[in-house]
């Protein structure tokens, strides 16, 4: 396989141009921008929120705080970064604080959302929910910094300068932060990419 | 343990790129670059692997079954308050009757830091001059007994997707609800509460509306909206 057949494609849909157009008439108190920024960004800002938080209302909760937000200080918004990257960076504060309260509230609960559906999928989902599941503890084993930067390079695909324009720290400390975070992934989740050849159940019972 | 060569530099140089290969933002330099090295070294062809295969299972999970109009409804609700705040529309016992409408309703609400902070100056401003000074221009379902007859309440609607337009004109006319326009391309409706045929009261009406399957958002519009704006 070529190494380009392993790259993921780019996940940053949205037209940077259009962005900044929109942010500028929302500036203006434009309504009908602010709905059509708003639509754009829901899918993948839900989705992001949704995995710092893993609670579907928290998720749509913060990501409303975060459009408000932008339709009050859009008019601060100077261009010199994208509009996504500071769209991106007011919901990486208010989703961190927004995922410490839902680690808290999941810690006392008995299960997870994920572990109450599974146990009423069919199997073949079940297989796949267990990969993911997988991942994701591995992912909330890291520590949020570290987290955060793995989330918004894999899940939302952006570049290391824009994570640290949406983290707000320096290229080095997301270059550092990635360093470490591939280092206990690997330790945790040795085999994805290349799955051992595991003995299966019956071949075990024999 | 290897000592470091330049080989060894740049096999480190191109480790700490791949991340940045695997998720596709490398400049096309870099790119030339990494694919270049990755050609004679099996260990980053395997941490490429391993980064792909994490990048492949985050993006598998399933989309989210949010509804975004419902969404959008609730947070245009919110800036439509401040707003109306801002220009003075808004007094403190509409502030108020938001805040109770919102608590009755469950589900999360807090008050807007700005907000709280108009409500607290208008309350003390109005204990000042005397209530008659700022009589209400704001329109909430609870003051429709002092509006003009021509002032019906008007209120925004979303409906859900799986609702008929027979299933919507027998909800509405059963309600004594005017659809004054849309959708937006949102799917928002702009609607007036008439007088219902059973003699309910527009708060019942909105009540009614809320809790009715057919219906994602229903909330009243702060202030005058001048048909032809775009909700």
């Amino acid at each position: 396989m070529p190494p380009s057949a392993m790259r993921a494609p780019s996940t940053r849909n949205s037209d940077p141009g259009e962005d900044l157009i929109l942010l500028r008439r929302v500036a203006e108190r434009d309504r009908e921008a602010f709905e059509r920024l708003y639509l754009e960004y829901h899918p993948r800002v839900i989705r992001f929120l949704y995995r710092l938080t893993r609670n579907t209302e928290t998720a749509e909760e913060v990501f409303n705080d975060v459009m408000f937000v932008v339709w009050q200080k859009a008019s601060d918004f100077r261009g010199h970064s994208r509009a996504s990257t500071w769209i991106l960076g007011i919901a990486y504060r208010k989703g961190l604080k927004a995922a410490a309260k839902a680690r808290r509230l999941r810690a006392q609960r008995p299960f997870s959302e994920l572990e109450l559906a599974t146990l009423q999928e069919p199997r073949s989902m079940v297989d796949r929910r267990e990969l993911r599941d997988w991942v994701g503890k591995a992912l909330d084993s890291l520590p949020d910094p570290q987290r955060i930067v793995i989330e918004l390079a894999y899940f939302l695909g952006h570049s290391c300068a824009e994570i640290s324009e949406i983290v707000g720290c320096p290229v080095n400390t997301v270059k550092t932060r990635m360093f470490h975070a591939r280092r206990r992934l690997r330790d945790l989740l040795p085999h994805l990419g290349a799955p051992a050849a595991s003995p299966s159940a019956a071949e075990i019972s024999e | 343990m290897n000592q470091a060569t330049p080989s060894a530099d740049r096999h480190s140089e191109i480790w700490d790129l791949l991340p940045w290969y695997a998720n596709s933002t490398l400049s096309d330099a870099d790119q030339r670059t990494v694919e270049a090295h990755l050609e004679s070294c099996t260990e980053c062809a395997r941490e490429l692997s391993f980064l792909s295969g994490l990048s492949a299972t985050m993006h598998a999970e399933e989309a989210l079954l949010v509804p975004a109009e419902r969404s959008l409804a609730a947070v245009t609700g919110r800036i439509d308050t401040v707003e109306a705040a801002r220009q003075g529309r808004l007094d403190w016992r509409d502030v108020a009757r938001i805040v109770r409408a919102k608590l009755a309703a469950g589900g999360g609400f807090r008050l807007d830091p700005a907000l709280a902070a108009i409500a607290l100056l208008l309350i003390v401003v109005t204990a000042w001059f005397g209530s008659s000074a700022f009589e209400p221009e704001f329109r909430t379902l609870s003051n429709v007994e002092a509006q003009a007859s021509d002032a019906e309440p008007t209120i925004r609607l979303v409906f859900a997707g799986t609702a008929t337009i027979d299933e919507l004109q027998e909800l509405l006319t059963g309600l004594g609800v005017t659809l004054v326009q849309g959708p937006s391309n949102y799917g928002v409706y702009t609607a007036r509460i008439a007088a219902a045929p059973n003699g309910a009261q527009p708060v019942e009406v909105l009540d009614e509306l809320r809790r009715h399957p057919l219906v994602s958002f229903a909330e009243p519009i702060p202030g005058p909206e001048a048909p032809g704006s775009a909700p």
